[in-house]
């Protein structure tokens, strides 16, 4: 079992009224079909950290990980 | 009948002590709108070239426009023009606040600035009269006391006074120019023209209304941006986290910008995050006119070593970093307070951080010792001698002091000894605090900004990274329809920059903020529209308005080029073609040299210039209705 944590930081916490979503996989799954089971639009995330790299969409969950994601955000 | 715009444009001749009122035609105003295009229209038709930027010639100009003043949400904005003493360049600098709307219900559009007075003065503006008064007895005043005076010598506390410290009276070069104490024409040292003309602040108050097309429609348009914008996920955020929401990400990701460039990684980074700030010294947040996001920040510490007075605001996401983790310090309240000294002494924190941090990386390679700091230890974490940098360089103090209030541009040349290589910099000005390297776009306009690097120059490329992107969903009436990678460079990336670089220049004309609109919030294409034909009465289109756009940036182009601007300065620090080093980020990243300069020619020709020297053609002086000014490239063109 790989349990995947999604950790919300900035305004996703905001627009998801939550900290975090946990979802259970039986084998390796790319964030980008978590973020599509836990209804997340690439449109709103920036940046993705998976321990302590910054990963691409396409990257594999090979393990249970905290999936943490940064969102869009500009200037100031 | 006029709507939206007075009519009126105030010339004062401080050497004289004279002024006059000119009345343009409609046709004027609708062809440069305000702000940056009213400025340059004056700069390029009174000022000759090469004129001396701190010498009585150069013009310094106020601009708000048709549109400021009116109660659309966030459209404070308004624009200072000058040739820039940092850079040699064209100048100018855009604050929110109240200053530009209060300036057009006192009577003016803008104000056209020339010579120098031989006293120091200040300038009051009530209901379309004019005095010129004395300010012997501001001088040498911090903005805080100033304003208390200014107000309580006219007897009214609802004038709005923009207004220069200590740093523009002593032409640092890169001072600014600050309205109600905490919204800074920040960049590009025009605090120090305003110093060179010995005028210690502008006053300015109205009591009519503006003439407004339909009032009711603006109204309504209003109405419903602002109940969007209260549930607005990410304006929400602007306003419970500010600007530095994003430093989470940057420190998070390893692009936050640390130690003079070094690195993206820094270690403390969670110190400078907006949590931290929210739980230890963030007092409240205030907005500007007509805006319910209220996203800036006001800071108060009191503590027996250290005191931050609220007064002068709070460092918002630029000063944090470059006030902080660029000079390699982590501590809140010490930024606070290096933040509380650069407003009162009105200088821009980004240009002072910067050159901090390069004196500092300096001191570390053995280029400056310690009988040049006058015994202060100068290496990155050492946050009192940072505050000690400050005063000295606001007080231009005899040695260091003096020599960094030249920027750092100018400084390393002074110091030689391969100084210039720990320099950050675009035709002269240092740059912001947003990586380039994760944001290629970002990167085009630093390079391409005419008046030095500039972090808001277009919006940033993660608004157009995806098919359901604010940027792409929302900005297809401009011809956005596909979405395109923050690190991309390509065609693609570099054509969107382009439309992007147009719409926020015309942005900066007309005073509108882009935490209101899309791609950044919420207010849409269509209403940002409606709020100007009802504001002006002109049945305007988004042809045209870019076409605005794209007139000032060319007016820019020429004002440079005769200024001796050549297509190689638009380019970017070397530290960007080079990985990251450090961090979760370590080993990637660099941009390629090759295709950077390619993406620049390929900008040249989409603006239809010379796609080597970057000479606009004829045919677009003409299409923009700027065969006035095909003079000025003539030889360059032949």
């Amino acid at each position: 079992m790989i349990k995947v944590k999604i950790l919300f930081t900035g305004y996703l916490k905001n627009k998801f009224l939550t900290d975090t979503i946990e979802l259970n996989y039986e084998k390796p799954v790319r964030v980008h079909t978590v973020l599509k089971e836990a209804k997340i639009s690439p449109a709103d995330v920036w940046i993705i950290k998976v321990e302590d790299s910054i990963v691409k969409e396409d990257y594999l969950l090979t393990k249970s990980n905290e999936v943490k994601l940064f969102p869009v955000i500009g200037g100031g | 009948m006029s709507y939206g715009y007075t009519g009126s444009i105030l010339h004062l001749d401080l050497s004289s002590k004279k002024y006059w009122i000119e009345h343009p035609e409609e046709n004027f105003y609708r062809t440069y709108w305000g702000g940056r295009a009213i400025g340059l229209y004056y700069m390029l038709k009174e000022m000759k070239p090469k004129t001396d930027p701190l010498s009585p010639d150069n013009l310094l100009i106020f601009a708000p426009s048709v549109i400021t003043g009116t109660p659309a949400p966030a459209i404070p904005r308004y624009t200072v023009c000058a040739k820039s003493p940092l850079t040699g360049a064209e100048g100018e600098a855009e604050a929110g606040g109240w200053w530009g709307p209060e300036l057009k219900k006192a009577g003016f559009d803008a104000l056209i600035i020339k010579g120098s007075s031989s006293t120091s003065i200040y300038l009051w503006i009530k209901d379309g009269k004019v005095e010129i008064k004395d300010a012997t007895h501001l001088w040498g005043e911090n903005t805080g006391t100033a304003q208390k005076i200014i107000r309580k010598e006219l007897a009214d506390d609802k004038i709005r006074i923009a207004q220069i410290g200590l740093a523009g009276e002593n032409l640092v070069r890169f001072a600014n120019i600050v309205n109600e104490l905490k919204h800074f024409n920040g960049r590009n040292g025009l605090g120090a023209v305003m110093g060179s003309k010995k005028l210690k602040a502008i006053a300015v108050r109205g009591t009519k209304s503006l003439k407004i097309y339909n009032k009711e429609k603006v109204k309504e348009i209003a109405k419903q941006i602002s109940q969007r914008i209260m549930y607005n996920p990410l304006s929400r955020d602007l306003r419970e986290l500010g600007t530095l929401a994003v430093v989470r990400p940057f420190y998070e990701a390893g692009c936050l910008p640390s130690y003079n460039w070094t690195t993206g990684y820094f270690k403390e980074g969670e110190n400078l995050t907006a949590e931290t700030y929210n739980k230890t010294i963030l007092q409240k947040t205030v907005g500007c006119y007509a805006c319910p996001i209220r996203c800036k920040r006001v800071a108060e510490v009191n503590e027996s070593d250290i005191k931050v007075d609220p007064l002068y605001g709070g460092p918002e996401y630029e000063t944090i970093v470059s006030l902080g983790s660029i000079c390699g310090i982590s501590d809140l309240k010490y930024i606070a307070k290096a933040n509380e000294l650069c407003n009162k002494y009105t200088m821009d924190t980004i240009s002072t951080g910067m050159t901090i941090a390069f004196a500092m990386q300096c001191y570390q390679a053995g280029l400056l010792t310690k009988k040049d700091t006058e015994g202060i230890e100068l290496i990155f974490g050492n946050k009192e001698a940072m505050l000690k940098m400050i005063e000295k360089i606001a007080h231009r103090e005899i040695g260091l002091g003096d020599l960094l209030a030249q920027g750092s541009y100018i400084a390393a040349q002074r110091i030689g000894k391969g100084a210039e290589n720990f320099i950050h910099q675009v035709k002269g000005q240092e740059i912001p605090m947003h990586d380039p390297r994760v944001k290629t776009g970002v990167g085009l306009s630093y390079a391409l900004a005419d008046y030095g690097a500039d972090h808001m120059k277009a919006p940033h490329d993660p608004f157009f990274k995806d098919k359901d992107s604010v940027g792409i969903k929302e900005m297809r009436g401009l011809g956005i329809l596909e979405p395109v990678s923050p690190t991309d460079l390509s065609k693609k990336k570099v054509t969107l920059f382009k439309l992007l670089d147009i719409y926020w220049s015309l942005f900066n004309i007309l005073g509108v903020c882009d935490f209101g609109y899309v791609p950044r919030s919420v207010g849409t294409l269509e209403e940002l529209l409606e709020i100007i034909r009802s504001a002006t009465g002109w049945r305007t289109t988004w042809f045209e308005l870019m076409k605005v756009g794209e007139r000032s940036i060319n007016m820019a182009r020429i004002f440079n080029l005769r200024e001796g601007f050549i297509s190689q300065d638009d380019t970017l620090p070397e530290v960007f073609f080079k990985n990251f080093q450090g961090g979760p980020l370590d080993g990637q990243g660099a941009i390629n040299k090759k295709n950077f300069k390619k993406a620049l020619k390929l900008r040249y020709e989409l603006m239809g210039w010379d796609d080597d020297t970057g000479v606009p053609s004829y045919g677009k002086l003409l299409e923009l209705g700027l065969s006035w000014l095909i003079d000025e490239v003539k030889d360059k063109n032949d």
